[in-house]
């Protein structure tokens, strides 16, 4: 077919070809060039029509204020949403949500702050203290755990922005330490792991507050629970003072974080099985902070080169076969969640 | 169920509609405070279409533009009916509430102001 005067012929994704003859439609086509390939084919030239339809219903010759800024992060969102569902999404953000607030509360209670010691740069006079603290981690903690707070009270923008700001703590622990040799840390395995849970916390909007919360008791109570036995030492619930380190080497252990990360493989697969295909999925992501935990510290705390490959290669696997299934099967429940 | 959702299955409990007529219809079921845009109307159009909830009812091309037409399923009229009585037994019990409802003398002091209850 060929164009006339005043009007462009180009390639549609559907496979034929389309005539736009119009700056608008250049515009909007262009914005609708964000989504991804397979909802073009099957939205696109809908799209399209539906919105020449209001230009011409509103008169307009030009896209609306912000409609284009409109159209691109709708686009984004479901190119996002084609790699892990909205649903999924939702889940994982609310149990990365409580999980990070558990981490942050532990380490803040035990190794940042441990307010129940000794005055901080007294016990260990070496140690350069930060303010009241042991450590720069009650930069990202804090943030954490205001974000886990805004997202119960569905404040979800200031849950997001709470992650900025404890991603921006992580940013200024890691200078801190590296300005003050600080040999508690936050270590890189600490900022690694937190900075993953954020991600995951961020994967969407924290709204499911049962999630959040029974992450936040499982993990603050497994945490507090291995952090005072500290099983490779013999002398649970003696030590007063944990170190960065410590918290890795005898709290939370590569040995446990492979034994849990064994449980989360076959919940996963319990919860395939019985068609929760979402809360499997959520799950599964929400597990790859602590089996980019559990990668690291097999690696250089057990110096375990096989079983951190197998940590690392199994939860991979795993989340993207959990992420694929939630794809295509349906939720049991699906449909209530409309 | 969001008001964007629970707007869309009520305009195609009306009948089809394409895009543009859904975006209309639902302005005005809500008064003109929904104005839907291009792209939320089609995200929500997609995850019900996966969902079972809406099936597409049918294509036409005017002055050279695609419109798709959407209409309800019989599980988007169970789901719709079910979150209306949801909206009624809310709405009910509010009322009621509402009814029984008088200040406490503490809520009422806290409008009196200085020169006048406010």
């Amino acid at each position: 077919m060929a164009a006339e005067p005043g009007r462009t012929q180009h390639a549609h994704p559907t496979g034929g070809s389309v005539v736009t003859n119009t700056r608008l439609e250049q515009d909007y086509d262009r914005a609708l060039g964000w989504y991804p390939t397979r909802w073009r084919r099957t939205h696109g030239p809908a799209m399209l029509g539906t919105l020449l339809d209001v230009a011409d219903g509103e008169g307009r010759t030009r896209p609306a204020h912000g409609e284009l800024a409109e159209l691109r992060w709708q686009g984004l969102r479901e190119r996002v949403n084609a790699v892990v569902p909205g649903d999924v999404r939702v889940l994982a953000a609310s149990i990365g949500t409580g999980a990070a607030a558990g981490f942050a509360l532990v380490y803040l209670l035990a190794v940042s702050w441990v307010p129940w010691g000794p005055p901080a740069g007294t016990a260990w006079p070496d140690l350069p203290a930060f303010g009241p603290f042991r450590n720069p981690g009650v930069l990202f903690a804090v943030p954490i755990l205001l974000g886990a707070l805004a997202a119960l009270g569905r404040q979800r923008m200031l849950a997001h922005l709470a992650g900025v700001l404890a991603v921006l703590g992580i940013v200024v622990a890691r200078i801190t330490v590296q300005a003050t040799e600080n040999w508690n840390g936050p270590g890189t395995t600490t900022l690694v792991t937190v900075a993953a849970l954020i991600i995951v916390a961020n994967t969407g909007a924290p709204r499911d507050r049962r999630a959040l919360g029974t992450a936040f008791g499982v993990v603050t109570a497994g945490l507090a629970l291995f952090v005072g036995l500290q099983l490779p030492t013999g002398h649970p619930f003696e030590a007063t003072l944990l170190t960065d380190g410590s918290w890795w080497g005898a709290g939370v252990t590569p040995a446990l974080l492979g034994v849990v990360g064994v449980l989360v493989l076959v919940a996963v697969g319990g919860l395939v099985r019985g068609r929760h295909t979402v809360l499997a999925a959520a799950l599964a992501v929400a597990w790859m902070p602590w089996a980019v935990a559990g990668t690291i510290t097999l690696r250089y705390f057990a110096a375990e080169g096989g079983a951190s490959v197998l940590m690392a290669v199994g939860s991979t696997l795993m989340a993207l076969t959990a992420l694929v299934i939630a794809r295509r099967v349906p939720q049991r429940s699906r449909r209530e969640r409309a | 169920m969001r008001e964007p959702t629970l707007l869309v299955l009520t305009s195609l409990a009306g009948g089809r509609k394409h895009g543009y007529g859904l975006i209309g219809d639902a302005a005005e079921l809500s008064d003109g405070r929904v104005r839907l845009k291009v792209g939320t109307l089609y995200a929500v159009l997609d995850r019900l279409l996966d969902q079972g909830l809406v099936a597409s009812a049918g294509e036409e091309v005017v002055d050279g533009r695609l419109r798709r037409y959407f209409e309800l399923t019989d599980a988007g009229a169970d789901a719709l009916d079910t979150e209306v009585r949801r909206i009624e037994a809310n709405a009910a019990a509010a009322r009621a509430r509402l009814t029984a409802w008088r200040p406490s003398p503490a809520a009422r002091s806290m409008h009196i102001r200085p020169g006048g209850a406010s």
